[in-house]
């Protein structure tokens, strides 16, 4: 029995973290220790949604509009068996894939990591440089971070830079804030809306996790 | 690396928000369209404040420097609980309610909505946002996208 996912959080369908509409899923845990992380609240290991990988796969499949899924966090090549695991899967009905890690491309081709390769079409790899941070560049924090093609599915003029921001209203009025905000969209957004507060996030006032 | 903000469930409804608080034996009172709660920070008691359709909480935005919170340390927390039984207060209530009152009630949560929704949307275009909307059952999608190169 393999070990459980353990998820930060998940989005069914979103639509800027890759081609298409997509299933997003965002890993908890990560210890690559980035300064200015805005997922702080995502960094810890301690469990927080522990979803059998067979669970998670089949709610993937359940979801008929979308054309891939894509991973985030957290780090998700720290929770490696699973993702190969689940990488794989989704290939063979083939949905496509892509996965955002802190992980520098040289930290994943000498290493176990570059298993998932073959079956990650959009990899987006590198620390998150707090003073290269540019939220004008697709699917990027900071200027130093890569974006890898290691499939033949896609190459590099899917790229659109630019500034990607997605907002989920639920009927009950909740609201989702996704993609890359401006710290002054985030402060209009609380403006508005109630957002939550925890301790130790960049940001003073909301909850960025 | 990409952000995921969540706001808590706009609390539209006085009663029901007393209710909650009542239920989680907050200890607050009225004044005006305030509900000042026990809870005290650096900037004095922490509190909801009616505005624009829904009760805003407002305190001190620096969490840690909380002073008398024995219960729900930081306001994440003590909003989580909120939200929760508030949500099953509103539950309560619909149950309760005549379906002619209970269709008003869900017109009038719509129309939050979709203030909300308009107000996004006004600021996305003054920021030079392209706006796309997508529905998806009852739930509502706005992309915004500002292409740079």
């Amino acid at each position: 029995m393999s070990q459980p996912f353990n998820i930060a959080h998940i989005e069914t369908s979103s639509f800027i973290y890759g081609p298409g509409e997509r299933f997003v899923i965002w890993v908890q845990g990560c210890t690559l220790g980035c300064r200015g992380c805005w997922n702080k609240t995502m960094l810890s290991k301690r469990p927080k949604q522990l979803i059998a990988r067979e669970k998670l796969l089949q709610q993937i499949l359940d979801i008929d509009s979308i054309q891939g899924i894509t991973l985030l966090g957290g780090e998700p090549l720290q929770q490696l068996s699973n993702v190969f695991w689940l990488l794989q899967q989704v290939k063979s009905v083939d949905l496509d894939t892509m996965v955002f890690t802190g992980y520098e491309w040289q930290e994943i081709i000498n290493d176990e990591k570059a298993k998932i390769l073959p079956f990650t079409d959009i990899l987006v790899s590198g620390r998150y440089v707090a003073n290269l941070r540019n939220i004008n560049l697709q699917w990027r924090g900071s200027s130093n971070q890569q974006i890898h093609f290691p499939t033949a599915q896609y190459d590099a003029s899917l790229i659109k830079e630019g500034n990607y921001v997605e907002v989920h209203f639920e009927a009950d009025g909740r609201m989702r804030i996704l993609g890359f905000p401006e710290i002054e969209e985030i402060r209009f957004f609380e403006k508005i809306g109630f957002i939550e507060y925890p301790s130790g996030n960049s940001f003073n006032n909301q909850k960025i996790s | 690396m990409s952000a995921v903000v969540k706001t808590v469930t706009p609390f539209t409804q006085r009663d029901l928000l007393l209710e909650a608080l009542d239920e989680l034996g907050v200890v607050y009172q009225e004044k005006g369209n305030a509900i000042m709660t026990e809870r005290v920070d650096d900037y004095g008691a922490q509190r909801f404040i009616y505005e624009q359709g829904a009760y805003r909480f407002q305190h001190d935005s620096s969490p840690w420097r909380k002073l008398n919170f024995n219960k729900w340390k930081t306001v994440s927390a003590f909003l989580g609980a909120v939200e929760k039984v508030y949500h099953q207060a509103y539950e309560r209530l619909q149950q309760r309610l005549a379906a002619e009152e209970r269709r008003r009630l869900e017109e009038e949560r719509k129309r939050f909505v979709e203030q909300q929704k308009q107000a996004v949307i006004q600021r996305a275009k003054e920021q030079g946002y392209n706006i796309k909307e997508i529905r998806k059952g009852n739930k509502i999608q706005l992309q915004l996208v500002r292409t740079t190169y």
